[in-house]
């Protein structure tokens, strides 16, 4: 885990991500406890009150829930959910990206569909 | 008591005829890792010898933990201000010195400041007046952390230390930090290397407080466009611009908070758009655009 303090993305939704990833990797299982907004802050030299936002985040999107006591678990069916909002969060972003830069070489729709279309033929899908 | 640790109503200080600081307003809530950034001269220094009760003030009201700081013992026992060049006494060995802070500081750790000593590579027996001006700064940030006050305000501590003591100063200090929850105010010109262990930034220009608030919002308050004059015009229209450079290329800051919507929005217009770091935002507020004044440096008078 490491923050980028250079990127527009602000550093408790980095933290969130992060915790993100390593249940999409499997490294955090469901029903497993997350790590402490204070072993967070050390890990990542953060401030702990920016750690406790992403985590809180994350208790709010339904990913971790709050138990008695301090630590969170990861809630069930999580990765499942993240893994769907990443695929269509992330081919949606590699879209728009494709479609940039498209318009900066000026290709056309047409010219773009057509590329497409090729690639399909010329890879093989597993 | 007072749930703040600092209240400041119309504070003001002069030195005779100069403002140092002026119609300084300001609540501190208790607990924060707070950052006081400003200009050389802008009155940090100032601002934080008064709340230690170091100064008198000229006019106004200043309360630390709701009583007024100076001369006040009750105050002063749970608050501790440090500098990089403190003026202890030259002679004095490093274990005298820490000796002193454990009869004056109620919380003072001594085991951790001796520890603390030997993990920045200081030796107990040294005398201070044989410390450089780096581990002058290491020492004193040493004594005021251990002093474990509910107020630790340090003026410019990292002022001298290489790079790789900076680093283990700020981990060291978030770690205490989140051990022993306290109200830290630390001043420095080295807001990039420390913005992430802060939890709040208090910016202060020509003696008043400009800004106050949490760092994750103040990331998030602008964003910068870049690209062709003519669309970062039209897009920034009507906006809040709070820097503005054509060169080259064009680009703007803008006071905002971004969203998607404002983002699809730039892209559309062919306009990048990046963040701008809390140090830079720093700059724009306290600062008029003196571009054109630095030409004039070089230009010979005839």
């Amino acid at each position: 885990m490491r923050i980028n303090f250079e990127s527009i993305k602000p550093i408790y939704l980095q933290v969130a991500e992060a915790i993100e990833d390593d249940i999409i990797l499997g490294r955090l299982k469901d029903g497993d406890p997350v790590y402490s907004q204070l072993v967070l802050a050390r890990e990542l030299n953060i401030n702990p009150a920016t750690a406790a936002k992403g985590i809180n985040l994350l208790v709010q999107k339904g990913i971790l829930i709050k138990q008695r006591g301090l630590s969170m678990l990861v809630a069930g069916g999580a990765k499942e959910h993240l893994t769907d909002e990443k695929l269509e969060k992330e081919f949606a972003g590699t879209m728009r990206q494709l479609v940039e830069q498209a318009n900066k070489i000026g290709l056309s729709k047409k010219q773009v569909l057509e590329k497409l279309n090729s690639a399909f033929s010329e890879t093989i899908v597993n | 008591m007072s749930d703040f640790a600092l209240q400041a109503a119309d504070l003001s200080k002069n030195y005779g005829k100069n403002a140092a600081i002026r119609s300084f307003t300001i609540d501190i809530p208790y607990g924060g890792l707070i950052g006081l950034i400003g200009r050389n001269g802008s009155g940090k220094t100032t601002f934080m010898k008064l709340c230690a009760g170091l100064l008198d003030l000229s006019g106004g009201k200043l309360e630390v933990f709701g009583r007024a700081p100076m001369d006040n013992l009750a105050v002063l026992s749970d608050l501790v201000y440090t500098c990089h060049n403190m003026s202890h006494e030259k002679q004095l060995r490093l274990q005298a010195i820490l000796g002193n802070y454990a009869i004056i500081f109620k919380d003072f750790d001594r085991e951790f400041a001796e520890k603390l000593l030997q993990y920045f590579d200081l030796k107990p027996k040294m005398r201070y007046k044989q410390l450089s001006q780096g581990m002058a700064s290491i020492f004193n940030f040493i004594c005021a952390l251990a002093c474990r006050s509910k107020l630790t305000m340090f003026d410019e501590p990292v002022l001298g230390m290489d790079v790789t003591v900076r680093k283990a100063a700020y981990e060291v200090l978030l770690r205490d930090y989140t051990e022993y929850p306290r109200t830290v105010i630390i001043s420095s010109h080295l807001l990039a290397e420390m913005e992430g262990i802060l939890s709040d930034i208090l910016l202060i220009d020509e003696g008043r407080p400009v800004l106050f608030g949490n760092i994750d919002d103040l990331r998030q308050s602008s964003y910068r466009i870049e690209g062709e004059k003519a669309a970062v015009d039209s897009f920034s229209a009507g906006k809040q611009i709070i820097y503005y450079k054509n060169g080259i290329s064009c680009e703007a800051v803008i006071k905002e908070t971004l969203d998607d919507e404002i983002r699809t929005r730039a892209g559309q217009s062919g306009l990048r758009v990046c963040h701008v770091r809390p140090e830079d935002l720093c700059i724009y507020l306290t600062r008029e655009n003196k571009e054109g004044e630095l030409e004039c440096l070089w230009q010979k008078a005839n």
